[in-house]
C-alpha cells in the first residue's frame, strides 16, 4: 500500500500540494459561505417576500449581516491557493488564464460589482426599497455565479493542453467542455451545505446568547444542506461518468483511501445530522459533529481533485521545477510569520469576543431594568 | 501545514547558485493576446496605479486612524472619536473591497502581459509572497473585528486593533517592496542567488522609505476628504483637519529620498528618468511638480498660514497626489527597461543568456500557436515576420494603436530599417537586442514594410544571400549584449 496522497508524491511536489490543498480548503469554507449564501438570499427575493433586516436572528438575516466579511475573506484566503498554483502548475494554470483572456479577467470587476452589492443589501438605503434589495441579492448571486464558471472553465481548460492552439487560433475565449456542467454543479451544489452548517453554527451562538431563533430556520437549513448533497453528489457522479474511466481508476488508488474514507465520512456525518435535526423534535443540529464532518470532507475533496489533476498533467516535467523553487529560501521566516500572525488574529478574535459577551450583558441588564 | 514543513525538513537541500533561473523555451512558450490598439503596459500600468493608490490610502489610514484613536483617548476628543468612525467606513469600501480587488487584479494582469515574468518572480519570492500573504490576513481580520466590533469596545482594546492592523499593513508594504525593487535593481542576488540578498536589494531602502512618506500623504489627503462631509462646525472641522494634516508634513523629506532612490538606481536606468528618454523624463517631473504642489500648500498654507482646507480642495490635492503616484510608477516601471527584471528577463520576456542560442536556432522554431491571420500574408516570410513581431516586440508595441511600430519605423527606408532592428539595443538603450536569426530579421523588416503600404495583395520574397550576410554582419556588430552593457564595453575587434 503507497503512502497517502500527496505523500506518495517527492517530497518537494508534496509539500506545495499539501499548502495548496490546505490554502485551498480555507478559500472553500469562505466561497461557499458566499456563493451558497448569495444563492440563498437570491431564491428569498424570487420569493417577492419584504427585505430582510441584517438584526434578524434568521438565517437570512445572518447572511444579509455577514455576507460582506465573508466576501472579504475569501478574497483573502484565495491569495494563498492562487499562490501556491503558480508554483505547481505554472504553465498549465498560465496558458489557461491567457487563453480566456477578457473574458477570465472580468472576474475581477464582477467581483467588485458583487462585494458593492453585498455592502448595497445591508444598508438601509435598499432595505427601504424592496425592489432594489431583491435585485441586489440576484445581482450579487450572479456575480458570484459567474466567477464560479470562469474558475472551474479555467481549471478544465488547464487540464486539457490538446485544446489550447486551435481556441487560440479561433480567438475563443469560452471554453465548452462536456465535463464543466457537472464540475460546476458539483461545486456549486456543495457549498450549500457548507454555507448551511456555518449559517447553523452561527444561529445556535446566537441562541447561546440568548437570542430567539425560530425552529423553521434550522428546518430550512436543513433541507438547503440536504438538496446540496444530493444533487452535489449527482453531479459528481455525472462528471465521473462523462470522465470515462479515469476518475474511478483515481478513486481506487491506494494512495486516495483516506481522503475518500474521509469524503465518505464526512458526508455521513452531515446526513445524519441534518436528517436528525429534520425528524426529531428540538430541530437543532449538533454542531460540533456537522463542522467536523463538513471541514472532513473538504479537505478531502480539496486533495481528490488534486490527484485527479496530478494524473492529468504532466507532473514528471514539473517535479523538476519544484525541487528548485523549493530551494529559494525565506520558508523559515514564512513558518514564523505564519505562526506569529495566526496568533495575532485569535488575539483580534478573542477581542471580537470580548465586544460580543459585553454586548449580551449589557442586553442582560436592559432586560433586567426594563 | 505541519506535514509540509516536515518534508520540507527532510528534504532539505543546499542552495545552489543558478538554481532559481527557471529553464524555459523562450517567449514562444505561452499564447500571447492581442489587446489591438491598447499598449499592454497601459492595462498593467492602470491597473497598478489604482492598486497602489488605495494601498498606499490603507497603509497610512491606519497610522493615521491609531494617532486618532490615541487622540481620542488622551483628550476625550469627541470629534475624533465620530471621524474614525466615518473615516473606516471609507477605507472599508475603498480599500477593502477595491483594493483587495485590484490586488488579485495585477496578479492576473500580469500574467496576461508576461507569464515569464511573474512565473520567476513567484519561483523566486514565493515564500516572501507567502508571508506578505500572512499579514494581508492580519490587516483583514483586525480591520473587520474594529469595523464590527469597535463600537463595543474600550479605548485601549480598540487602539490595539487599530495599531495591529497598521503593523499588518506596514509589514505587507515591507514584503512587497523587497519584490518590486529587485525588478529594478537585484544587486548582489545576480551572483549569489541568495532570496535576502535580492530582497534588501540597493534600492529596498529609499523605496520603502518614499512609500511610507507616500503612504502617510495619500491618508492625510484622504481624512481631509472626509473631515469636510462631516456635520460638525467649521471650527471643528478646522481642529480635526489640522491633526489630519500633520500626515503631510514627512514630505519634506521626499527630496532627500528621492535622490537617494535615483541614486541607486542603474546608471543607464537614471539617465532615462533624467532626460534621456523624453517620456519617462516628462513623468518624472510630473510627479515631482505634483508632489512638490501638495507639500508646499500643506507646509505653508495648512500648517503655517492655518488656513482651511475645503472638500473641493482635498479632493484636488488628492487627485493630485494620485496623478504623482501614477507618474512614479511610471517611471519606476519604465526605468526598467529594457527588461522586466533587470539582467534576467528582458521585457519581451526573453532570457539574456538565450538570445545567443535563438540567434542560431530562431526565436519562433518551438511556437505551437498559430497565426489568428494567417491566410492574410501573401508570402511565408511575412506570416514568419508576423510572428516574429508576436513574440519579441507586441509585448511593448502595437500595429495599429499606441505605440505603434508602423509608424515608428515607417520613414526608414530600407537598410535603414534593416540595421536599426539588426542593432536594436543601440538604435535605443531601452530596447533589447534582436533575439533571431537573419532570415527572422528580414522577416520582420518586409512584414513591417508591407504592413506600411497597406497590405497589398502580392509582395516578392526576400532572400538575397548577399542581404542575409549582411544582416549577419550586423548582428554580430551588435553583440547580443543589452544595449547599456554593450557600450560600455570595448568594441569587439579591440578584445
Amino acid at each position: 500500500m503507497s503512502a497517502p496522497f500527496p505523500l506518495d508524491l517527492p517530497a518537494t511536489t508534496a509539500v506545495y500540494l499539501c499548502l495548496y490543498v490546505v490554502t485551498l480548503a480555507l478559500h472553500v469554507v469562505f466561497m461557499s459561505y458566499s456563493l451558497g449564501g448569495a444563492c440563498y438570499l437570491a431564491l428569498a427575493a424570487l420569493r417577492k417576500g419584504g427585505t430582510v433586516s441584517p438584526c434578524e436572528r434568521t438565517a437570512r438575516g445572518v447572511l444579509v449581516d455577514w455576507l460582506p466579511f465573508s466576501l472579504g475573506l475569501t478574497i483573502t484566503a484565495g491569495v494563498g491557493p492562487l499562490l501556491f498554483v503558480q508554483i505547481l502548475y505554472e504553465k498549465a494554470f498560465y496558458t489557461a488564464n491567457l487563453l480566456l483572456f477578457y473574458r477570465w479577467m472580468m472576474i475581477v470587476p464582477v467581483l467588485i460589482v458583487g462585494f458593492y452589492l453585498l455592502y448595497l443589501i445591508k444598508s438601509d438605503y435598499a432595505q427601504a426599497r424592496p425592489w432594489l434589495w431583491r435585485g441586489a441579492c440576484i445581482g450579487a448571486f450572479l456575480c458570484f455565479a459567474f466567477v464560479a464558471w470562469s474558475w472551474t472553465e479555467n481549471h478544465l481548460l488547464s487540464t486539457d493542453p490538446r485544446a489550447w492552439p486551435e481556441m487560440y487560433e479561433q480567438r475563443r475565449v469560452v471554453y465548452a467542455s462536456p465535463l464543466l456542467m457537472p464540475r460546476l454543479g458539483m461545486w456549486f451544489f456543495g457549498t450549500w451545505p457548507v454555507m448551511a452548517a456555518a449559517v447553523a453554527w452561527q444561529l445556535r451562538a446566537a441562541e447561546s446568547r440568548g437570542q430567539s431563533v425560530p425552529d423553521r430556520e434550522f428546518v430550512r437549513l436543513g433541507r438547503v444542506a440536504l438538496i446540496g448533497l444530493v444533487f452535489g453528489g449527482a453531479c459528481a457522479l455525472g462528471y465521473a461518468m462523462r470522465a470515462g474511466g479515469q476518475v474511478t481508476a483515481v478513486l481506487n488508488k491506494s494512495s486516495l483511501w483516506l481522503h475518500v474514507s474521509m469524503l465518505v465520512l464526512g458526508v455521513a456525518a452531515m446526513l445524519v445530522v441534518w436528517i436528525r435535526c429534520l425528524t426529531g423534535k428540538g430541530r437543532r443540529p449538533a454542531i460540533r459533529p456537522l463542522i467536523a464532518g463538513t471541514l472532513a470532507s473538504i479537505l478531502a475533496s480539496g486533495a481528490i481533485r488534486e490527484s485527479l489533476r496530478v494524473e492529468q498533467v504532466d507532473m514528471a516535467a514539473l517535479m523538476s521545477h519544484h525541487s528548485r523553487a523549493l530551494q529559494a529560501g525565506g520558508h523559515v521566516v514564512f513558518g514564523i510569520a505564519f505562526l506569529v500572525n495566526a496568533l495575532v488574529i485569535a488575539y483580534a478574535l478573542t477581542l471580537a469576543a470580548k465586544a460580543v459577551r459585553g454586548t449580551t450583558k449589557a442586553d442582560e441588564i436592559a432586560t433586567e431594568e426594563s | 501545514m505541519v506535514v509540509a514543513f516536515g518534508l520540507f525538513a527532510w528534504h532539505r537541500r543546499e542552495v545552489t547558485a543558478g538554481a532559481l533561473v527557471l529553464h524555459m523555451n523562450g517567449p514562444t512558450a505561452y499564447p500571447i493576446q492581442d489587446f489591438g490598439p491598447v499598449m499592454k503596459g497601459m492595462v498593467i500600468g492602470g491597473m497598478g496605479i489604482v492598486h497602489v493608490f488605495l494601498a498606499q490610502f490603507a497603509i497610512g489610514g491606519g497610522v493615521l486612524m491609531s494617532y486618532f484613536e490615541w487622540r481620542s483617548a488622551r483628550h476625550q476628543d469627541a470629534d475624533a472619536r465620530l471621524f474614525l468612525d466615518g473615516f473606516f467606513k471609507v477605507l472599508v469600501l475603498a480599500s477593502f473591497v477595491l483594493g483587495a480587488m485590484t490586488g488579485v487584479g495585477m496578479w492576473l494582469t500580469s500574467i496576461q502581459i508576461s507569464p515569464q515574468t511573474i512565473g520567476q518572480m513567484v519561483a523566486t519570492f514565493h515564500w516572501v509572497w507567502a508571508i506578505e500573504w500572512t499579514f494581508f490576513c492580519v490587516e483583514v481580520c483586525c480591520g473587520y473585528v474594529f469595523y464590527r466590533y469597535g463600537a463595543k469596545l474600550g479605548h485601549p482594546d480598540r487602539l490595539r486593533l487599530l495599531v495591529l492592523y497598521s503593523l499588518a499593513s506596514y509589514g505587507s508594504l515591507f514584503w512587497i517592496n523587497g519584490i518590486l525593487s529587485w525588478q529594478l535593481t537585484p544587486g548582489d542576488w545576480i551572483l549569489s542567488r541568495s532570496l535576502w540578498d535580492g530582497f534588501f536589494n540597493p534600492s529596498f531602502w529609499p523605496s520603502l522609505l518614499f512609500r511610507t512618506v507616500a503612504c502617510l500623504a495619500t491618508a492625510g489627503l484622504g481624512a481631509a476628504v472626509v473631515i469636510d462631509t462631516m456635520s460638525l462646525s467649521r471650527e471643528r472641522r478646522h481642529t480635526l483637519l489640522r491633526s489630519a494634516i500633520r500626515f503631510l508634513t514627512p514630505m519634506v523629506l521626499m527630496p532627500v529620498l528621492a535622490i537617494w532612490y535615483l541614486w541607486t538606481m542603474p546608471e543607464d536606468s537614471r539617465e532615462w528618468v533624467l532626460g534621456g528618454s523624453p517620456a519617462m523624463n516628462l513623468f518624472f517631473i510630473a510627479a515631482v511638480g505634483a508632489s512638490l504642489l501638495i507639500a508646499l500648500y500643506a507646509m505653508v498654507g495648512l500648517l503655517y498660514k492655518r488656513l482651511y482646507m475645503n472638500g473641493a480642495t482635498a479632493l484636488l490635492l488628492l487627485a493630485l497626489a494620485f496623478g504623482a503616484s501614477a507618474g512614479g510608477e511610471f517611471v519606476r516601471e519604465g526605468a526598467r527597461k529594457p527588461f522586466s527584471i533587470r539582467q534576467v528577463l528582458y521585457s519581451n520576456a526573453i532570457r539574456p543568456d538565450a538570445v545567443a542560442r535563438m540567434r542560431r536556432e530562431g526565436s519562433v522554431a518551438n511556437d505551437p500557436y498559430p497565426l489568428r491571420d494567417g491566410e492574410s500574408y501573401p508570402t511565408k516570410q511575412l506570416a514568419l515576420g508576423a510572428r516574429v513581431y508576436r513574440a519579441q516586440c507586441s509585448v511593448c508595441h502595437t500595429l495599429s494603436g499606441a505605440n505603434n511600430v508602423i509608424e515608428l519605423t515607417k520613414s526608414w527606408d530600407l537598410d535603414q530599417q534593416r540595421l536599426n532592428i539588426a542593432k536594436l539595443q543601440h538604435t535605443k538603450g531601452f530596447m533589447p537586442p534582436f533575439a533571431g536569426p537573419p532570415s527572422e530579421l528580414e522577416a520582420l523588416v518586409q512584414m513591417l514594410r508591407w504592413r506600411a503600404a497597406h497590405k497589398p495583395k502580392h509582395w516578392p520574397v526576400s532572400d538575397d544571400p548577399a542581404v542575409m550576410r549582411d544582416l549577419q554582419r550586423m548582428l554580430d556588430e551588435a553583440t547580443t549584449l543589452p544595449g547599456s552593457l554593450s557600450q560600455r564595453r570595448p568594441p569587439m575587434g579591440k578584445r
